[in-house]
Parts: structure tokens; C-alpha cells; sequence
């Protein structure tokens, strides 16, 4: 485009009162005004990407997973591995957990929270990894080239 | 929060990338033009090398502060903003004037400042395709993104027969190196 422009002007420094190398990236700005502008009403959610939800958010995000009830009836959070460990708070779950221990499937259940809250970390952390890593790959590509 | 569904993905993924291909138009007619700049500017050599070069600085200076502000801030916001200065700075940049003293470093700076606002979009638009892509079309989108950044400049300087038949030694060489430099860009 540049070219065919240069090569319009035919040796003339000026075009329309404007030095003719002006023209393409005027060009280009007009070209790219009306794109711009139809950026603002693009809705958000369909711009944002998982490694700022999960880095922002990742308590909602959290939270949407369903909470695992003890035998006893006590909710136990399935998230935050130090919470699935954690003694149910009030003195009646942990009255009624002594009288009727169910160790095995509290076990099995506090294992598989904490799997899940493995798996969310690690995808989380695997997000954030792709973005740092894609910035400093362009900035080893720009720079060494 | 939720992704952009596949039919509306589609179309913000045209619309992102005709962004994309006029946003690197200057990438592809510098080289065309560098003469005509040089001209005007009274550049010598080293500083027609810097103004070929500055924008690929910038955008390996800015990698890693995309990634921070991607990290950090809402995307739209971000890009968004990006996106406006680089329009701004590319306005400013076109109309610098010629002549005075600080012409061109004015003019090699705003390069500099356009080189940064593209890395934001330059990090943003692979990881958005690798979000939104569907599974079928992931590898697809990834592959026009690439051929728009990388051979988009070198399409547009060989778009002129006379700089594409030109032999080692005219004086269109430097534009012809220039451009395969930028063939084997990344970005």
C-alpha cells in the first residue's frame, strides 16, 4: 500500500498538501477508527480471560464448587485443603462426630476435596504460567532478533 | 463469567483480527517508505536503523509488562486502552513535524511508544484465541493470527515489483534485508 502510494506521487514530496509519506499511516488510522471504536461494545466477559479470573476471583470461583456435608451433618469447605481439614466449628458437630466416628468417610471425602482444590490451583497457576511465559518469549524473540 | 459463545467467538475473531491486520500496516510500509522518511528527516544510516529497529525493541521491552497488566487489570480495559494510544501515538507519529531539532528523535520515540501498545495486543490476542478458539479450530486461529503479525509486513514491501526484483547492491537491498528480518519475526 505504502508502495503504490510512492509510486502514485510519481517523485512529488507533497500530496494534497501533506508530505506523501504521510498518507498510508493516516490511511491506516482511518481504516482503523471505526474497528476501535466498535472495541467499546464488545461486552467485557467475552474479553476476559481465565488467568484474571482466577487470579481476581478465584474465591467466587471457589465458592462455586459444592460443599461436601460430613456424616454429622457439618458443611465442610471442598476447596481450601486447610479448611476440609479443619474440625467442624460448633460444639454439637464435634460432640456428634466423637459419638459417631466415621473417620474413613471423612477421610475419603476430605481427600477428594483436596484433590479438586489441587486441580483448581494447578489450572490456575498453569493460566498464569502461559501468560508470563508468552510475555518474556516476546521479549526474547524481539530482543535476540 | 463466561467466554464468549462459539458463534459470537467467530465474529469477535474477525473483527479482532481485520484489528490486527491494519494495526501493522505501519510495520510493513516503514520499510517502503524509509527513504522517502529519510528524506524528509535528513536520517543518516544509524538513524534509519534505529527507527527500523525501536518498534521490535519496544515490543520485547514490553512483553513482560503486558503480562503484568494482563495479570492484573480488567482485559477490556487494558486492551482498550492499548489500543487507543496506539491510534494517538500513531496520529502524533504520522504528523510529527520535519525540520526542527528534535524531529527526529520525536519521531523514533513515538515508534518506540507504538511498539509498547502493540505488545499488549501482540501478548493478549494468542492467549484470547486459546481461551475462545473452538477445540477444532484452536491450531486454525492461532495460524492466521501468526501470518497477520509476521508476514503481513513482508507482503506489503514486496508488494512492489521493483523492491521485490531488486539484486544486492541497489538501493533498495536495506529495504529487502529489513524485510526478511521482519519475515522471521515473531510478532
Amino acid at each position: 500500500m505504502a508502495s503504490i502510494f510512492i509510486n502514485a506521487a510519481e517523485k512529488s514530496v507533497v500530496c494534497a498538501s501533506i508530505l506523501c509519506w504521510r498518507w498510508p499511516f493516516l490511511v491506516e488510522i482511518f481504516l482503523l477508527s471505526p474497528l476501535y471504536l466498535a472495541l467499546y461494545f464488545v461486552p467485557a466477559e467475552h474479553m476476559d480471560l481465565s488467568v484474571r479470573r482466577g487470579s481476581s476471583s478465584s474465591k467466587q470461583l471457589k465458592s462455586n464448587i459444592p460443599n461436601t456435608v460430613s456424616p454429622t451433618g457439618a458443611a465442610i469447605s471442598a476447596v481450601d485443603p486447610d479448611d476440609a481439614c479443619r474440625i467442624p466449628a460448633s460444639e454439637n458437630d464435634v460432640e456428634s462426630a466423637r459419638r459417631t466416628p466415621q473417620k474413613d468417610s471423612i477421610t475419603l471425602m476430605t481427600e477428594s476435596s483436596k484433590e479438586t482444590a489441587k486441580l483448581i490451583s494447578n489450572s490456575l497457576d498453569r493460566e498464569e504460567k502461559r501468560v508470563r511465559l508468552q510475555s518474556y518469549l516476546f521479549f526474547l524473540a524481539d530482543i535476540l532478533m | 463469567m463466561s467466554a464468549a459463545p462459539n458463534h459470537d467467538a467467530d465474529y469477535l475473531f474477525s473483527f479482532l483480527l481485520l484489528a490486527n491486520l491494519f494495526q501493522y500496516m505501519e510495520a510493513g510500509a516503514v520499510p517502503a517508505l524509509l527513504v522517502t522518511i529519510a528524506e524528509s528527516f535528513e536520517m543518516d544510516s544509524g538513524k534509519q536503523g534505529l527507527l527500523g529497529g525501536v518498534v521490535y525493541l519496544s515490543l520485547g521491552v514490553g512483553g513482560p509488562f503486558a503480562g503484568y497488566l494482563l495479570r492484573k487489570f480488567e482485559h477490556k480495559g487494558v486492551i482498550v486502552t492499548a489500543v487507543v494510544l496506539n491510534m494517538l501515538f500513531t496520529i502524533f507519529w504520522a504528523m510529527t513535524p520535519v525540520g526542527l531539532s528534535f524531529s527526529t528523535t520525536l519521531f523514533v520515540v513515538m515508534r518506540f511508544m507504538m511498539g509498547l501498545c502493540q505488545c499488549i495486543i501482540c501478548v493478549y490476542l494468542p492467549l484470547w484465541a486459546n481461551e475462545n478458539a473452538p477445540k477444532e479450530k484452536r491450531t486454525t486461529w492461532m495460524s492466521y493470527l501468526q501470518v497477520l503479525q509476521s508476514y503481513l509486513p513482508y507482503i506489503v514491501c514486496f508488494s512492489h515489483p521493483q523492491i521485490y526484483c531488486a539484486g544486492i547492491g541497489s538501493p533498495w537491498s536495506n529495504v529487502r534485508l529489513y524485510c526478511g528480518i521482519n519475515f522471521h519475526q515473531c510478532c
